[in-house]
């Protein structure tokens, strides 16, 4: 019996052992296929992450492709464009390779060859020009480099250095851009043009002076014999369009030289108020005529500014004789202020005024005040008074401008000439 | 009569001033270049009492003949007037300058100046004289 119940106490214990690890299996088994579901969900997820980086990888490829091109474009852009530039163009690196060159620096140079150095170039140039030494400033300073009137062999340059930078990594010089320009031919035309002027100014003043000067001997010797009003007329007439002629062409001349850079201004201590005075006598009498009151305010400081006393005396003159020229009726009013190291001269007139669109004109060339572009005022001017004034007053240091104007109310011109002290 | 000595190579302006100074009353004497007028001046025997001298002529220009009549003796004493039409006064600046130190009296832009007016300051350096 004992055997009998202890055999069915070990049945029961390995029946109940049995059933829990049938529960575990089967624990085990729901846990597996939850695992196997989880991997199913993995794989589908990695799957389609590669199809997404596949499709982007597509996408990149073809953006590279795109820019590739388009950088490309953009290169044989560049290189086309400097390639048809007149100007012959180096760009050399650091080491003062040229790493890109135009033909025309082979026209220029007459020196053919894919290795073209700088110090072939620098060699061409003899003593006339240091290329190498200015390019090398430059890549080590960044300094620019623009000089003229090198000449070289029969023909004269013009010869430009600039840095290239990277202007994100503190201005850090890569490389310097070297610009080469054959001014011959402009060289020639400025030449032809002092040429002329040089004639002009002889031989159009002397047969002009000899008209003038006959004229103004029959005006004052032979007056009495001018019996007839019309040939004293005539005479008169003949006399005046000479002396505006020789006016014509004297400020031709002084544009001209202007320009060109050719005028040399003293610089003098002078009194403005005094200047001015001496103008407002001078031009009295015209204004006089006209019936035009003429006055100079008071100004209890000194006027001392420094300037070519003859020039800075043209100045005023014009400005003072165009108010009283282009003015009917009221007068001139001459003011004189001081601002920021400048002595400020204003000319107020009542005159006829000009409009917005013919103020932006004035101080240019052969433009005059008045309104009528077509209708020029011959008799009054060339033209050329302000222009004249505007670079006579650059050449020292001062400026010229228009203060403020209205049609029918008048005008204020205005100039600036550095103060004395 | 006085005489006033005129050297100018060109024929108008040459008949002009002959013309003004006649009509004005003085004596004429001419040369139509530079050496010309130095050739005549230092073998006059009685030298003129003004120079009118033109800058730009041939053979001698007006500098170099004005240099010579001012280290003569006799002909320093003569007034100058310098003849000038290459500019106006105020671009010739250096020019101006020239002829002061080189020591002409008066100096005359010919386009700017009226005959009478050349006349009346010939008169006015012959008085002082």
């Amino acid at each position: 019996m004992d055997e009998i119940q202890i055999i069915t106490r070990e049945f029961e214990e390995m029946k109940t052992a049995l059933h829990e690890a049938r529960a575990k299996l089967v624990e085990k088994n729901t846990e597996l296929t939850h695992n196997v579901e989880e991997l199913e969900k993995n794989k589908r997820a990695i799957t389609n992450l590669l199809e997404d980086l596949d499709a982007e990888k597509k996408q990149v490829e073809a953006k590279v492709i795109l820019r590739t091109r388009e950088l490309a474009e953009e290169r044989a852009q560049l290189v086309a464009s400097i390639n048809s530039l007149a100007l012959g163009f180096l760009l050399i690196d650091n080491n003062e390779r040229i790493i890109l060159k135009n033909p025309a620096v082979t026209r220029i140079f007459g020196l053919a060859g894919d290795n073209l150095s700088l110090e072939t170039l620098a060699g061409a140039l003899r003593d006339n020009f240091d290329l190498a030494s200015r390019c090398r400033e430059c890549l080590i300073t960044g300094k620019v480099t623009d000089q003229k009137d090198i000449l070289f062999g029969s023909k004269f340059l013009r010869i430009f250095i600039a840095p290239v930078m990277m202007l994100r990594d503190h201005n850090e010089i890569i490389g310097a851009v070297v610009l080469v320009e054959d001014i011959t031919e402009a060289k020639v035309v400025e030449r032809s043009r002092e040429e002329f002027f040089a004639v002009a100014s002889h031989e159009l003043r002397t047969p002009l002076t000899a008209i003038r000067g006959n004229m103004a001997l029959i005006k004052d010797f032979f007056a009495e014999k001018l019996k007839d009003p019309q040939v004293k007329e005539m005479i008169d007439d003949s006399y005046g369009a000479s002396v505006r002629l020789i006016g014509i062409v004297n400020d031709f001349l002084d544009a001209s030289r202007l320009e060109q850079g050719k005028v040399s201004f003293k610089t003098e201590k002078i009194d403005a108020m005094e200047l001015i005075k001496e103008v407002v006598r001078e031009v009295g009498a015209l204004a006089k005529s006209k019936n035009l009151t003429l006055e100079v305010k008071d100004f209890n400081e000194s006027a001392l500014v420094l300037a070519d006393r003859d020039r800075a005396k043209q100045i005023v003159y014009n400005l003072v004789s165009n108010a009283i020229n282009y003015t009917q009726k009221g007068g001139i009013v001459i003011e004189v202020k001081k601002e920021k190291g400048f002595l400020r001269v204003f000319v107020t007139d009542t005159g006829d005024g000009i409009s917005q669109q013919n103020q932006a004109l004035l101080f240019r060339k052969f433009q005059q005040a008045g309104e009528k572009m077509l209708a020029r005022d011959v008799t009054k001017s060339t033209g050329l008074g302000l222009y004249i004034s505007k670079l006579i007053l650059e050449g020292m240091g001062g400026k010229a401008w228009l203060e403020r104007s209205e049609l029918g109310k008048g005008s204020t011109f205005a100039f600036a000439l550095p103060l004395a002290s | 009569m006085k005489k006033i000595f005129i050297a100018d190579d060109d024929p108008a302006m040459m008949a002009l001033y002959s013309r003004a100074f006649k009509l004005s009353g003085y004596n004429i004497d001419t040369a139509v270049d530079g050496q010309e007028a130095l050739d005549k001046l230092l073998v006059l025997k009685s030298k003129p009492d003004l120079i009118l001298l033109d800058i730009m002529m041939p053979k001698l220009s007006g500098f170099e003949v004005l240099e010579s009549i001012k280290k003569d003796a006799d002909l320093k004493k003569v007034p100058v007037i310098v003849l000038t039409n290459l500019a106006s006064l105020k671009s010739a600046q250096s020019d101006l300058e020239k002829v002061r130190t080189l020591g002409a009296e008066d100096i005359v832009v010919k386009s700017d100046v009226d005959p009478k007016e050349l006349v009346r300051r010939a008169e006015n350096l012959i008085a002082q004289k």
